[in-house]
């Protein structure tokens, strides 16, 4: 392991392998796939956030040349046209309701894009517009409309789902409940309790490369090509939907341009498949950046937080309502609210805890995975919380944060894997770094934040390696590929465990007719997942190999090694196709082999012990100017706890983008609704982090000591700086103007009238 | 509709062909002469994903007509190696890791192109005034700065 | 996507105003295509011509009419080629600047001054320059030539002083005269600007006391507007007025602006940043003022 991975000793910079593809445009993105005979679509849309359809005229668009048909809720009425990984409560066009502003009604198969436009237009659809609910409080007031009746279909996630979630008939989805000691009598014993409320707008993943899906519907066979994180669980989906086996379904994820989450779990490949069932031929449906944007969201979130503390310090008891605005359909969000409520204590060792976690539904588009899932919302709350509790004690906030974080080996929660980093000494490197306690120019300020969150327990991968006869290798796994360089570092892990040179090893996205299963491309996984899987097939054909060639030369196995292509045994050299072909009659000509990595189920709260966790720690300085309220971030500190870095340059990318995310989510993004309308549905309205707002001093630390689960001692990375840093700015902000603004984003205006409102009291 | 005749040099390459007045840039790259480097992104000249060089200057070819393309040198990424052999901007974003999901880079390293063409020594306050229109979503940007920085002519 | 339309190519100038004549309201001119085009895609206007000025050469220029003292830019000179000009940086530094910072740089590639004008985005950052710097639009249409001086040009948001076959040939825009400084600052939340402040200061001989002031605010208000109170306040006034605090220009600003709330912000926060902007401006143009000798 000492080269580790590195094609230039020392520098450790591997470039991946589909970066030349990419600099050329020779890569293929979903958005760029055409396949013989494909039609064309477009989607008429709903104005309303919640009504009734009274009727769909589609007489005067079904005259427009070039059109082959058009599907509404009525074409579905032969199948089971629901997905949804949590509840499956997410028809492919709107069946007799809709419930968000921008829902799909209506679809148009044309020749080609234009004509399907035109056709989508003179569809005459009439509604009864129904009351809606559009924020968290109206969609928990006593009278507020009814967005759902509870569904039992059950998909990839509905495991998290209680009997009380199926039968409820509130607007609530989902409650997650976590306790551990006794809050009541941890308040009494406090010394000082705070209590505060946050709150997080809905934003957008905003990938750069809109959704694009082509279904292919024939009797006894599905093929989709899209771009998704969760290729299995398309297929499971459409299976469900149409009738079909699984194994006569088959969905290929290409290499996206940018997911972030938006990506999984199906989407529109359900309204492709649809179509193309109507027209009888593959039917493409493109959406645009702003249809995208209609699609799926992050959830809101409001959150209470109350803790108690002593006068040394020491947190002694903490509660947490948290509420997650999760929109129309519930996608992945009961997960979401789940996994982010169950963290939303913060890595904070407290006797006493209780949280209650709840996805609330409303007239809203629906919300699934953006990095870091529920975790952000949540870190935003509990960061600025510390800071506050930290000020009320006077006490420096560093100084607190290490006093209460878990240390290495602590428990988060019985059942769950032991804390398996060092927050301490890494918190303070960053605030030694950033000049924490140097003197601050007027109007500056500095602040830090931690976070963590669980991977994914119990969860599987497994791969497929082939050892060509040519001694180059084929890895087939259902790890999609969106920007992350999965592709790139399955190919590293294989490689170098097998001993071969990284330019000979391929690895494909995902074709669910040839990839094993594999659960997700989320939570960070895949590096450790994956990874291991990879690494425990290439295992098996390195010692198949090795076996084999002892048995040719007659040597000890313990003296055969395999180096940069090349096997050596003592002073012989053999090449490995000389090794397949003589030995060809011990087990064929390839060598092929499935490695594996599951975790099973465990009595921790979430259901499974997380492999590791993902910790994350930012320290930021700004600039205020008090007279704008605009914030300059001046410096933006963070770090990465690795394990091993596959490859650096790659992990270092993700946490600086991921960051950079974090800085967008903290100062400028949010969905605009008045009622249920969005306002600001472009890029003219929706502002995204763009290079010249790059901090003057921004970079990532990745720590690494070996101590992941995944291979070469690696750990999964990707999701901190979009937890980390929204809390950090926060809390700098909060000390450049002398007040806490407690919630997002931190746009000029708001600053300005915190500093106003500051003023005047 | 009016349908007029260009003459152009695509990627080194001559070109004839007749093209709408009302077709689109990006339409006719994409579609009719299969350069799918040109990506559409917000379809509304704010992201930049789907710039294109006309005579080393940068374009929207989501909101410029195809006609444009008449009499001109027209660039995209596809046009960038010479051979075999890497453009040295390509060559920078490999080095730099300066791209993750790809999708904004073709229009970042043609707009980064033209920054240098225009000035060859740009000050990182030049880099990002230039590239100010270039959205990435992915790397954070630095890497980004780093790759057009290193090919900043009469740098270390 | 388009819906179809017929482009011709204008030859002359004369050529484009007669062609607009003959297709009436169903044709358009067609410059740079920046704002054109967005609105033509998102199915806002259809038009069924454009008729394109982009081979009319004559339109592409920056001249220094020395006699006049204005600097002529043509309809067709883009926002770079302003940015770029030798002339303009020396003659008129403040606009160089503005044109430079005008949307992002493919914008500023391909979007013409004429075209700017002429679509009247009401939050353009050139169309409230040009009012402050006290320019004037060269027309022309079949029968006649016009010159609209900016403070006529703007009628309202998209709307302009100008008729249906009439067509911008130049600009003219006074160069800055000694103890003249000028500055221009915007501030934006999204993409385009929330608030902008042009400033035009003459200084006495002393350059100690302000002689005349035209100050502009952008974006913030339906059209660029004068703030004939503020400037009233500053004749005669020493040049420390622009140190005064952020509150006293609020005021002094409140009776011209006329602003809505909106995604970018609250009528409130519009006038407080127009004024930070406005106070900057004016700093940046007495600085300048001190510096200009004679042309």
């Amino acid at each position: 392991m000492a080269e580790l991975l590195s094609a230039t000793k020392n520098n450790r910079i591997v470039p991946r392998t589909d970066y030349h593809a990419k600099v050329t445009g020779a890569a293929l993105y979903p958005s760029d796939i055409r396949i013989e005979g494909m039609l064309e679509s477009a989607i008429v849309r709903s104005p309303f956030a919640h009504a009734e359809i009274v009727s769909i005229d589609t007489e005067e668009a079904k005259k427009v040349p070039g059109v082959l048909c058009i599907l509404t809720g009525e074409d579905l009425a032969d199948l089971d046209p629901y997905f949804g990984p949590v509840f499956r409560d997410q028809p492919i066009l709107a069946i007799n309701r809709v419930r968000y502003e921008g829902e799909p009604v209506a679809a148009v198969v044309a020749v080609n894009r234009k004509s399907a436009l035109e056709a989508a237009s003179l569809i005459d659809v009439s509604y009864n517009p129904l009351p809606e609910a559009n924020t968290i409080e109206s969609a928990l007031a006593s009278d507020a409309p009814k967005i759902h009746s509870r569904t039992n279909r059950g998909s990839h996630y509905s495991k998290v789902l209680s009997d009380k979630d199926l039968q409820e008939e509130s607007n609530v989805a989902y409650t997650f409940d976590y306790n551990h000691g006794n809050v009541e009598e941890g308040f009494a014993a406090a010394d000082l309790v705070i209590e505060n409320e946050y709150r997080v707008p809905i934003i957008h993943q905003y990938p750069l490369e809109p959704m694009y899906s082509i279904g292919q519907f024939k009797e006894n066979e599905i093929t989709v090509w899209t771009g998704t994180q969760t290729p299995m669980v398309v297929r499971q989906d459409l299976a469900a939907i149409f009738g079909l086996h699984q194994s006569q379904i088959r969905v290929i994820s290409y290499p996206m341009g940018g997911s972030f989450g938006s990506k999984a779990f199906t989407k529109v490949e359900p309204l492709a498949v649809a179509l193309s069932r109507k027209a009888g031929k593959p039917v493409r449906v493109a959406l645009s950046m702003t249809e995208t944007a209609q699609t799926i969201r992050r959830a809101g979130a409001k959150i209470k937080i109350k803790s108690g503390v002593k006068k040394d310090g020491t947190i002694v008891a903490r509660t947490v309502h948290i509420d997650y605005q999760i929109g129309a359909y519930a996608d992945c969000a009961p997960r979401v609210a789940q996994k982010g409520g169950y963290v939303s204590v913060g890595p904070y060792r407290i006797p006493n805890v209780e949280i209650h976690s709840r996805a609330i539904y409303t007239n809203t588009p629906p919300s699934g995975a953006y990095r870091g899932f529920g975790v952000p919302q949540a870190t935003w709350a509990y960061e600025q919380h510390t800071d506050e509790i930290a000020k009320a004690l006077e006490m420096d906030p560093v100084e607190f944060r290490v006093k209460n974080l878990l240390k290495r080996g602590e428990l988060y929660a019985e059942g769950d894997t032991p804390i398996d980093t060092d927050y301490e000494p890494v918190l303070k490197e960053l605030a030694e770094e950033i000049g924490w306690n140097k003197p601050l120019k007027p109007w500056r300020g500095r602040g830090v934040a931690v976070s963590f969150k669980p991977s994914q327990s119990p969860t599987e991968s497994t791969a497929i390696m082939r050892l060509h006869a040519d001694g180059s290798a084929s890895v087939l796994m259902g790890t999609a590929e969106m920007g992350q360089g999965s592709l790139s570092v399955m190919a590293q892990i294989a490689a170098e465990e097998l001993g071969l040179p990284l330019d000979r090893v391929v690895v494909s996205h995902p074709d669910t007719s040839m990839v094993p299963f594999d659960s997700t491309t989320t939570a960070s996984r895949s590096t450790v997942a994956m990874g291991r899987a990879v690494q425990d097939a290439a295992k098996k054909i390195k010692e198949k190999l090795i076996e084999r060639t002892a048995i040719l030369l007659k040597a000890p196995k313990e003296d055969v090694h395999i180096q940069n292509g090349e096997i050596i045994a003592g002073g012989i050299r053999k090449s490995i196709p000389e090794v397949l072909t003589q030995t060809r009659h011990l087990g064929g000509i390839e060598i092929c082999e499935i490695g594996q990595y599951i975790l099973s189920g465990t009595n921790a709260p979430l259901g499974g012990s997380t492999p590791f966790w993902e910790p994350c720690w930012a320290a930021v300085e700004v600039e205020v100017n008090p007279n704008t309220g605009k914030v300059n971030v001046c410096k933006l500190l963070t770090a990465v706890d690795a394990g091993r870095a596959i490859n650096l340059q790659q992990v270092e990318g993700q946490d600086i983008g991921s960051s950079m995310q974090g800085l967008g989510a903290a100062l400028f993004e949010e969905m605009v609704f008045e009622d249920g309308t969005l306002k600001n549905p472009t890029l003219v309205q929706y502002r995204l982090p763009l290079i010249t707002d790059l901090p003057d001093d921004f970079h990532s630390r990745v720590i690494e000591n070996g101590d992941g689960p995944g291979p070469f001692g690696a750990k999964g990375v990707g999701e901190g700086g979009l937890m980390a840093v929204p809390a950090a700015i926060g809390n700098a902000v909060a000390q450049a103007i002398g007040v806490h603004i407690n919630e997002l984003p931190l746009k000029p205006e708001k600053v300005w009238r915190a500093i106003q409102g500051k003023e005047r009291a | 509709m009016s349908k007029h005749k260009i003459s152009c040099i695509v990627n080194g390459q001559k070109v004839d062909m007749e093209v709408n007045a009302s077709d689109l840039l990006i339409d006719v790259l994409r579609d009719q002469l299969g350069l799918i480097s040109v990506k559409r992104a917000c379809d509304m000249q704010v992201c930049g994903a789907c710039t294109v060089l006309l005579n080393d200057q940068p374009f929207s070819s989501c909101t410029t007509l195809a006609i444009e393309m008449d009499g001109r040198e027209v660039l995209t990424a596809e046009g960038l190696a010479n051979g075999g052999e890497l453009h040295p901007i390509q060559q920078a974003f490999i080095d730099n890791g300066a791209l993750q999901c790809g999708y904004c880079t073709s229009g970042m390293l043609l707009s980064s192109l033209a920054l240098l063409k225009a000035n060859p020594q740009p000050t990182e306050e030049e880099i990002k005034h230039y590239l100010h229109g270039n959205i990435c979503r992915c790397t954070g940007y630095t890497s980004i700065v780093k790759a057009v920085q290193k090919l900043s002519v009469g740098k270390e | 996507m388009l819906e179809s339309f017929d482009l011709t190519y204008a030859k002359t100038i004369d050529d484009a105003i007669k062609l607009k004549k003959k297709l009436g309201d169903g044709a358009s001119f067609y410059a740079g295509g920046t704002e054109l085009l967005q609105v033509l895609k998102e199915g806002m206007v259809v038009y069924d011509n454009l008729i394109s000025l982009r081979s009319l050469n004559d339109l592409k220029k920056i001249e220094f009419n020395q006699e006049k003292g204005v600097l002529e830019i043509g309809a067709l000179v883009t926002h770079a080629m302003v940015a770029n000009s030798k002339l303009v940086r020396q003659l008129q530094p403040a606009l160089s600047i503005l044109e430079d910072n005008v949307g992002n740089i493919r914008i500023r590639i391909s979007g013409t001054v004429g075209g700017n004008l002429a679509f009247a985005e009401p939050r353009s950052d050139l169309g409230a320059y040009l009012v402050a710097a006290e320019a004037t639009v060269c027309t022309k249409s079949l029968n006649k030539t016009r010159r609209i001086p900016m403070s006529e040009f703007w009628h309202g948001p998209f709307e302009t002083a100008l008729e249906d076959d009439e067509l911008i040939t130049h600009i003219e825009v006074p160069i800055m005269k000694k103890r003249c400084g000028a500055a221009y600052k915007k501030f934006s939340i999204a993409e385009f600007p929330m608030a902008g402040a042009a400033a035009f200061i003459e200084l006495d001989e002393k350059l100690n006391k302000i002689i005349d002031a035209r100050l502009v605010v952008a974006a913030v208000n339906p059209t660029p507007t004068r703030l004939t109170t503020a400037e009233k306040l500053m004749i005669d006034k020493p040049i420390s007025i622009a140190e005064k605090e952020v509150s006293w220009w609020v005021k002094a600003i409140e009776p011209e602006i006329d602003a809505v709330s909106d995604l970018d912000g609250s009528p409130e926060y519009k006038t407080q940043v127009a004024a930070v902007l406005l106070c900057e401006s004016i700093s940046v143009a007495i600085q300048k003022a001190k510096e200009v000798s004679e042309q």
